[in-house]
């Protein structure tokens, strides 16, 4: 197996009044093609871990590689370009285009990477009908459920093909019943497509569906379970 | 670089089309309002400025005015006037000449017959009525009775200011408090000479320097200043082409070196010091008003893209670049801005130029309506597109430059 992201000595600090020091030096591997999840406590530093591996934010020390690339020497505009090719995110509020369709907001990362061409429409509802919205393309974000904006969130996350695909809660705002189903669905992509899937959450009962997970605690890794 | 157009194309047209139709709306709405304050008090004072010009030209000195020679002596008339006439009249696109015959004098006014007479001091011209009706308006506007006809002496044309009578406000306390067509009155001129005139007529062309003016044939003028018929006070020139003044005064003065020729705007006097006064005006308020225009502008744009802070942060979080962004909320304001001048000018061209057509305003410079000068729309176009263009870049500059985080969140 190939290393996916390799992360040494990951520190970040909030400077303030008081510095919080949200990321105390972390070190990990994962591997392509598995499905990670990061879990841990309000305030452990999950979710700061998973911004600065995605790249919307900016750590203090340390350093990341990703596909052997060191992501933190890249430029901003280097960085989005980066996140573009590279990287799919699914947010906890879904973070969708609200004046777009569910199938703009998909096709939106396509289009900014190889332009308007048919095969990306094509590609698109394709995406659409495997999270099960093959009825729903044409509805904007405020047409849809929860669990629907979120399926769309995936799908644009999936159209440029991304090495690996961060969530971040995303089932957080989910009923029971969505939230297994999105589950299910990053299961799946993991299995059927072999996509590398981080995934940051609280639930325990979410380890189930992943092959890892990562504990953590006060901005350390407190351990690691393998599945 | 077509890719990052259309993608930003993509973008801002989507929000425009899909965005809050309320917001939309009043955006235009307060733009178009923006643009037509950036026409309207400028072309008003146009409007103005206009009115005062065509005024002196029409109804005052015509495009030309000759004088009698200043230098190396004064003289006090102009000689020689008929063969100077005939070459000027000769010139292309003279439409014609005209002497008048310049004299102060005191009119006297016994309204009810009574010994109680009214007095006042008017200027009284000396004109050609056949000539005067095709070098002035002033024959065409005869309110009451008839203009001067022929030679004939004993009538006097008496403007509508020195009546009284005619006019809506502060026409009875410097006027013969309402003189009639028929009736008598007696004018003293400078030179001691008094006679007696009946009322012909009255002039009404609502300009002041008109309005509160007398008129009388050449001949009773020449035989009051006991003057030959070649000599005169003043030749009045009319051109086709206002704006071309300057070409025929230099051959005018090649025909007569040593008379004074001068344009119609160096005998507006006052008014011209106002017509000065009014372009410094247009200027300040145009200024404001692009001022009051762009601000109005920035801010709209500005409160509609922090408010658009969270999209801006997810559209960075799935890589789109940051000038495809920006790019996406410069056409956004474009596109107010290029409506609100549409609806702009359908607001300015459609109702209030036709409103101020049929409704102008009164003034002592005459019926003062809009004057839309193309160069100043154009720079209000110009000037609004610049001010949409700023106010799209900046804001939008502004929250790209935000951590992605701080701007989904909105912490």
């Amino acid at each position: 197996m190939n290393i996916d992201i390799n992360v040494k000595n990951l520190e970040k600090t909030y400077t303030g009044k008081v510095p919080t020091h949200a990321l105390r030096g972390v070190s990990f591997e994962i591997m392509k093609g598995e499905f990670v999840a990061i879990m841990g406590k309000s305030g452990s530093g999950k979710s700061t871990l998973l911004h600065q591996l995605g790249l919307l934010d900016t750590p203090t020390a340390g350093n990341i590689l990703i596909d052997g690339i060191d992501v933190l020497k890249l430029s901003e505009r280097e960085k989005t370009v980066f996140r573009l090719q590279r990287l799919g995110y699914v947010f906890q509020e879904y973070a969708l285009i609200l004046e777009l369709t569910a199938l703009e907001n998909v096709l939106l990362p396509a289009f900014a990477l190889d332009g308007f061409r048919r095969k990306h429409n094509d590609r698109a509802i394709e995406i659409l009908t495997k999270v099960g919205l093959k009825d729903r393309i044409h509805h904007r974000p405020s047409e849809l459920s929860g669990g629907e904006q979120q399926r769309v969130a995936i799908a644009r996350a999936l159209i440029n093909n991304p090495k690996i695909l961060f969530a971040d809660e995303p089932t957080a705002n989910l009923d029971t019943n969505s939230s297994r189903e999105i589950l299910e669905l990053f299961k799946k992509l993991n299995k059927e497509l072999g996509q590398t899937i981080i995934l940051v959450t609280h639930e325990p009962d979410n380890q189930k569906y992943v092959d890892r997970v990562i504990w953590m605690k006060d901005g350390l890794i407190e351990k690691e379970e393998k599945f | 670089m077509k890719k990052k157009f259309k993608l930003a194309l993509f973008l801002g047209y989507k929000s425009i089309v899909n965005g809050n139709k309320r917001i939309i709306v009043l955006m235009i709405f307060i733009l178009s309002l923006a643009f037509v304050n950036l026409i309207f008090v400028a072309s008003i004072l146009n409007g103005v400025t206009t009115t005062q010009n065509n005024q002196i030209i029409n109804n005052s000195v015509a495009n030309i005015v000759i004088d009698p020679q200043e230098k190396p002596t004064r003289e006090n008339y102009v000689t020689h006037t008929r063969e100077l006439r005939k070459q000027i009249e000769d010139l292309p696109g003279v439409i014609a000449t005209a002497a008048h015959y310049n004299l102060i004098a005191t009119f006297a006014y016994d309204k009810n017959k009574d010994g109680q007479y009214k007095y006042g001091s008017w200027p009284v011209i000396g004109v050609d009525p056949e000539e005067e009706s095709r070098v002035t308006e002033i024959p065409q506007h005869i309110i009451a009775g008839r203009y001067l006809e022929g030679v004939g002496s004993g009538d006097v044309v008496l403007g509508a200011d020195i009546t009284g009578g005619y006019n809506d406000a502060d026409g009875e306390i410097n006027s013969l408090g309402g003189a009639k067509v028929g009736e008598n009155i007696n004018i003293s001129f400078g030179n001691g000479v008094n006679r007696k005139y009946t009322i012909k007529g009255i002039s009404k062309v609502k300009f002041i320097l008109a309005d509160a003016t007398a008129y009388i044939t050449a001949r009773e003028a020449r035989s009051i200043l006991q003057l030959s018929d070649d000599r005169v006070s003043q030749i009045l020139v009319k051109i086709k082409n206002s704006g071309e003044e300057s070409q025929y005064i230099k051959q005018i003065k090649e025909m007569a070196p040593n008379l004074e020729v001068r344009e119609w705007s160096e005998y507006a006097g006052v008014i011209n010091g106002s017509t000065k006064s009014f372009g410094l005006i247009v200027n300040i308020v145009s200024g404001i008003g692009l001022v009051v225009a762009a601000t109005t502008i920035f801010i709209l744009i500005y409160v509609n893209t922090v408010n658009k802070r969270r999209q801006i942060g997810i559209l960075k979080a799935i890589g789109i670049e940051e000038n495809i962004i920006i790019l996406s909320y410069i056409l956004q304001s474009l596109f107010y801005a290029i409506f609100g001048i549409i609806f702009g000018s359908i607001i300015m061209f459609f109702a209030i130029e036709p409103y101020f057509i049929s409704h102008p305003i009164f003034l002592q410079i005459g019926d003062v309506s809009l004057t839309i000068k193309k160069i100043q729309v154009l720079q209000s176009i110009l000037s609004l597109l610049g001010a949409a263009l700023i106010a799209g870049f900046f804001p939008a500059w502004r929250a790209v430059r935000e951590n992605i985080l701080k701007a989904i969140w909105g912490t």
